[in-house]
């Protein structure tokens, strides 16, 4: 049993963050000064969103907008310049359909940071006041999204703390909740055994497609992968090569079905069926 | 007693859960089966040893798995790590 704060779209949260988050990394210095104004809020700032073309904006614009739908996020301000490829306006009009309360400022059309300060800030304000009133309910495990990440990994990740995230995972998944988990480089070498639990070919196959390009990118770069990947770290910590890394890499996702990847910023298959073969996250069902 | 873990039946390689120095005699676990076999140098905690003589281009087994091949004779107890396994992957510098 957990506890957690439910969202107006259903989702469940397990924090409850007012976050700042810029559209165009312009826009960074006016978010920064709000965040120093309110210490506590998720202050969310970036180098995308201006001079960007065609995939590569998509998935920027995409990202963010998934970012501010987060269900750990209570309310959001967006902050943009109004002069930018990916728009504030564009943003908030996205992450209001997760029915939370979304605000927006233009930096420029506000008249510059003086008159954009006190904006962002009876925003801010009245958002933390609204926000501070909301209180955690009980709820399953159902209701869990769990992302499951790398964190410097050594040959005990693969022997311990890998597999024991890997039951977690698997609690989670039994519970009817979803688990998330990542990373494609560190999927070389072992890619044969997420295939084996993937529900349907076509995952397989794209399983198979996405770890091929992968390393594909890697030979045409003429260059050993061993070095970045794995790291010097890894190296020093007794991991001899991607395979060795990769096999135990995977165990943090756990041993269930595998129902699909996504690509970065796509929300889970049901509302996005379509997948884009970039690095994705896999999902584990 | 110095021991390593051995992670699949099918391995030719242990890894260490602590320091040795050469010539020490490490209990390496498979599940419920305990091999003694003594290390030919100093090796650090977690890295791999040989359990048997792994010959230059054969397979290096982990998690009953290939990480990758031998690139020089590696004797029983010898320390296995980048100086003498190649990786088959992520090759880029062999396209």
């Amino acid at each position: 049993m957990v506890s957690g704060y439910v969202r107006p779209d259903g989702s469940v949260g397990f924090r409850n963050h007012v976050a700042i988050l810029t559209s165009v990394g312009c826009a960074n210095d006016v978010a920064n000064k709000l965040g120093r104004m309110y210490p506590n809020t998720l202050l969310l700032t970036h180098r995308q969103g201006c001079a960007q073309l065609g995939d590569d904006k998509e998935q920027s614009a995409r990202t963010l907008a998934g970012i501010g739908k987060n269900p750990n996020i209570a309310a959001v301000l967006v902050i943009g310049m109004g002069c930018e490829s990916i728009t504030a306006e564009y943003l908030a009009e996205e992450i209001s359909k997760a029915k939370k309360t979304v605000e927006f400022l233009d930096v420029l059309n506000e008249g510059g940071l003086l008159a954009a300060l006190p904006k962002g800030a009876r925003f801010l304000d009245k958002m933390i006041q609204e926000t501070s009133q909301m209180i955690r309910v009980p709820c399953s495990l159902d209701a869990l999204t769990l992302g499951v990440k790398c964190g410097l990994t050594d040959t005990t990740s693969g022997m311990a703390t890998n597999p024991a995230v890997g039951l977690v995972a698997d609690r989670v998944i039994e519970s009817g909740g979803t688990v998330v988990f990542g990373e494609t480089p560190e999927i070389i070498g072992a890619e044969h055994i997420l295939a084996k639990r993937a529900t349907t070919k076509e995952v397989k196959e794209r399983l198979y497609r996405v770890v091929s390009e992968c390393e594909e990118r890697v030979k045409a770069s003429g260059m050993d992968i061993r070095g970045a990947n794995p790291a010097p770290g890894n190296i020093a910590g007794g991991i001899t090569t991607i395979e060795e890394k990769s096999l135990g890499a995977i165990k943090k996702g756990g041993g269930k079905k595998l129902v699909g990847l996504i690509a970065i910023g796509l929300a889970l298959c049901i509302v996005y069926p379509q997948i884009i073969l970039w690095l994705p996250a896999a999902m584990v069902k | 007693m110095k021991k390593a873990i051995v992670l699949d039946t099918k391995d030719n390689v242990a890894t260490l859960l602590t320091d040795v120095d050469k010539n020490d005699v490490v209990q390496a676990r498979t599940g419920e089966e305990v091999r003694e076999i003594r290390v030919q140098e100093k090796i650090q905690f977690g890295h791999k040893f040989a359990m048997k003589i792994i010959r230059k281009g054969e397979h290096v087994i982990k998690y009953g798995e290939v990480i990758g091949q031998a690139s020089q004779d590696i004797d029983e107890g010898r320390h296995v790590h980048v100086h003498n396994v190649e990786s088959l992957r992520g090759r880029g510098d062999l396209a």
